[in-house]
């Protein structure tokens, strides 16, 4: 299991640096200037030479690529590289990159977990009351819920709770910060709309589909309840892809909240993210899509893991080595892209 | 001796929006205590839709038993309320399914899924029902050291033994099993199908044994029931129907069969195939593959003649006295 574990963390290798190739083409390619940046419009052509010279930014692409990787040496502006954790300060703010990303990520984490606590606790009972009354009123009124959370725009969804529940009834507030509970309220609901209706449908299908399995006509003619069928007998099994689509979700949650974070002026990784690309600000960018980066592999990883923990065949198989666990498609993808 | 099992005039159908599958279309059968009845036939013949409807388990919606009585031990199962049915499944009535493979929870051990019966129906404490499961095991010929384990640890012949185990748990006075070696190895076969007929014997289980091997019921049955089309077109002792088959179908079944006494290049199959449920032949359901088939035989369905309880469905042995044979 730890060997497992180690291999797959390596594997973050690989992605690393083929997400942060492409974010750094993109940056490169990109009209800004961060040379102007720092100096702003005033500046003579000779001091804007000399600060292009500073920052490293008149050499070709790849050394600058190659210093982002493993460090650049400046009295002013060095920093060691995405390989020994620094990446430097933001040229807006003159922070430390990373030093910023820490101080707002647990703020993300706060609302992801919130997010998917309400969405498993509202989906999943949801998904099983459909899938046990397939086709009756219950179930399509579900499923036509489903579908409106699945297809209603995020920021028209927030727009709306803000209009009621701030403005209208003045319930909660509008702007939400990690100290007040009550105003984390609304970017939660926001926030795990999308990934109820997902986790509904996926629950409601797959059980849907264990409950056609042998396994539980022998339940039945045990002559078990209807009810133990579906707790014990169906649900367990019917939650494995469910909770594939959970981790990927949660994994969602914690890079890409950005929208709900931005409506809701909320502190997190996805504001940080927004804001530094407003200002250009490359180093603040590529941290942010870095740590994002890793953390969505960490959270697959970790679900790989959850995976051993309810269905024993793929601990045997982890364990072993024999087989691969699924759920670790993008990894594979890359894995097989990298050695071709 | 009195029928443990009597189903008469059972029809089942299975409805979708388009059309009607008539799975069992006026079965009746009967089965004495103790005894093992073969139900034989080719598939889709209503052999399992027979045995589901036994345990009141035909899947709705769109199964259904439209008529017809089940009686076991003189109760009437279909006027039974869920709750009471479920007393029933388990505890007196148990089935084998076809295939081991999918018919235990992968995700829940095998003793336990053997303790969950017994819990559920005496009642015994977690412990106690675990030990029972170790028995259970130990039974048919698994050690109860590995009631701890999961299904995918097992192999299909072991797979099969864990879910007889299961059946027989609670001692059920009525056994249905569906073709309970079909999916294993030749060999692993007759060594199941040893284990199970000596714990029916120890048991003194009725059983209902449905299989399309010949063999298998020489070997193991006291009665024989030959089915086509959703009824019974034959029904005696193993000696009567194996000694004189009478019907046109079961003929053509032992004719499907190879002779190791004579020497033959070919095997005579059954010509065509099953009537489509959907749309059964007026008239006797086999007559359209029927060698022997007469213009009566197309158009009116024949009643039953019993001859020292050996019965058939056919008009060629119509009013207890043989024509034409």
């Amino acid at each position: 299991m730890l060997k497992y574990a180690a291999r797959r963390v390596l594997m973050l290798v690989p992605v690393l640096l083929g997400v942060t190739f492409i974010v750094f083409s993109l940056m490169y390619l990109t009209p800004s200037d961060p040379a102007q940046i720092v100096l702003g419009s005033n500046a003579t052509p000779a001091a804007y030479a000399q600060m292009r010279a500073d920052m490293g930014l008149d050499r070709p692409f790849l050394a600058q690529y190659l210093h982002f990787l493993f460090g650049y040496k400046h009295p002013e502006f060095g920093y060691r590289g995405l390989a020994f954790g620094d990446l430097g300060r933001s040229y807006v703010t003159n922070r430390i990159v990373f030093e910023l990303i820490l101080s707002s990520f647990p703020n993300t984490v706060i609302l992801a977990i919130g997010a998917l606590a309400l969405a498993l606790a509202v989906g999943v009972p949801v998904g099983v009351i459909s899938a046990t009354r397939p086709y009756s009123t219950v179930d399509m009124a579900f499923t036509v819920l489903a579908l409106l959370g699945a297809s209603m725009p995020v920021f028209w969804f927030a727009m709306v709770l803000i209009y009621f529940f701030a403005n209208r009834l003045g319930m909660l507030p509008a702007m939400a910060n990690p100290s007040n509970a009550l105003s984390l309220a609304l970017p939660i609901v926001t926030l795990s709309m999308n990934s109820m209706a997902i986790i509904m449908r996926m629950t409601r299908s797959s059980m849907l589909e264990v409950m056609r399995q042998d396994y539980i006509r022998t339940a039945r003619v045990k002559g078990l309840g209807e009810r133990l069928v579906v707790r014990k007998h169906a649900l367990r099994n019917a939650l494995i892809p469910v909770i594939t689509v959970a981790g990927l979700q949660f994994g969602h949650l914690l890079g890409g909240a950005v929208l709900t974070e931005k409506i809701f002026s909320y502190p997190g990784i996805g504001s940080i993210m927004v804001d530094a690309i407003y200002q250009k600000d490359t180093p603040q960018i590529l941290g942010s899509v870095c740590f994002v980066a890793i953390i969505f592999t960490l959270v697959n990883l970790f679900v790989d893991i959850m995976y051993g923990l309810i269905d024993p065949r793929i601990k045997t198989a982890v364990q072993s080595g024999r087989k691969k666990a699924p759920g670790k498609e993008l990894a594979d993808a890359l894995k097989r892209l990298f050695r071709k | 001796m009195a029928a443990i099992l009597d189903i008469r005039d059972l029809v089942v159908h299975y409805s979708s929006d388009r059309e009607t599958v008539r799975a069992v279309n006026g079965l009746s059968l009967s089965l004495e205590r103790g005894k093992v009845l073969g139900l034989v036939g080719e598939t889709g013949a209503g052999k399992t839709t027979t045995a589901l409807s036994v345990l009141d388990m035909v899947q709705e919606p769109q199964g259904k038993i439209v008529s017809g009585t089940i009686l076991f031990e003189g109760r009437d199962i279909r006027a039974l309320r869920p709750e009471e049915m479920r007393e029933v499944r388990g505890k007196e009535i148990a089935m084998i399914f076809q295939d081991p493979m999918t018919a235990l929870n992968p995700l829940i051990t095998v003793g336990e899924q053997i303790a969950e019966t017994v819990r559920r129906h005496e009642g015994l404490p977690r412990e106690d029902s675990e030990r029972r499961a170790g028995e259970m095991l130990e039974l048919v010929g698994i050690p109860a050291s590995r009631s701890r384990d999961y299904p995918h640890q097992f192999s299909g012949g072991m797979k099969q033994r864990v879910v007889i185990a299961i059946a027989l748990a609670c001692n059920p006075k009525l056994l249905l099993a569906d073709e309970p070696t079909t999916a294993l190895d030749v060999t692993i076969q007759a060594q199941v199908l040893e284990m199970m007929s000596e714990l029916i014997k120890k048991f003194g289980t009725s059983v209902v044994m449905i299989t399309h091997d010949l063999g298998i019921v020489a070997e193991n049955c006291d009665h024989v029931a030959t089915m086509y089309a959703g009824e019974v077109v034959e029904y005696g002792t193993v000696d009567q129907v194996f000694g004189d088959p009478r019907h046109p179908y079961t003929i053509g079944l032992f004719g499907s069969l190879p002779n190791l006494d004579e020497e033959s290049d070919r095997l005579t199959p059954i010509p065509g195939l099953m009537p489509d449920p959907t749309d059964l032949p007026a008239g006797c359901f086999f007559s359209p593959r029927c060698p022997r088939a007469t213009e009566r035989c197309q158009a009116e369905r024949p009643s039953d003649s019993e001859e020292g309880g050996h019965r058939v469905k056919c008009h060629l042995f119509g009013g207890g006295k043989e024509e034409g044979r």
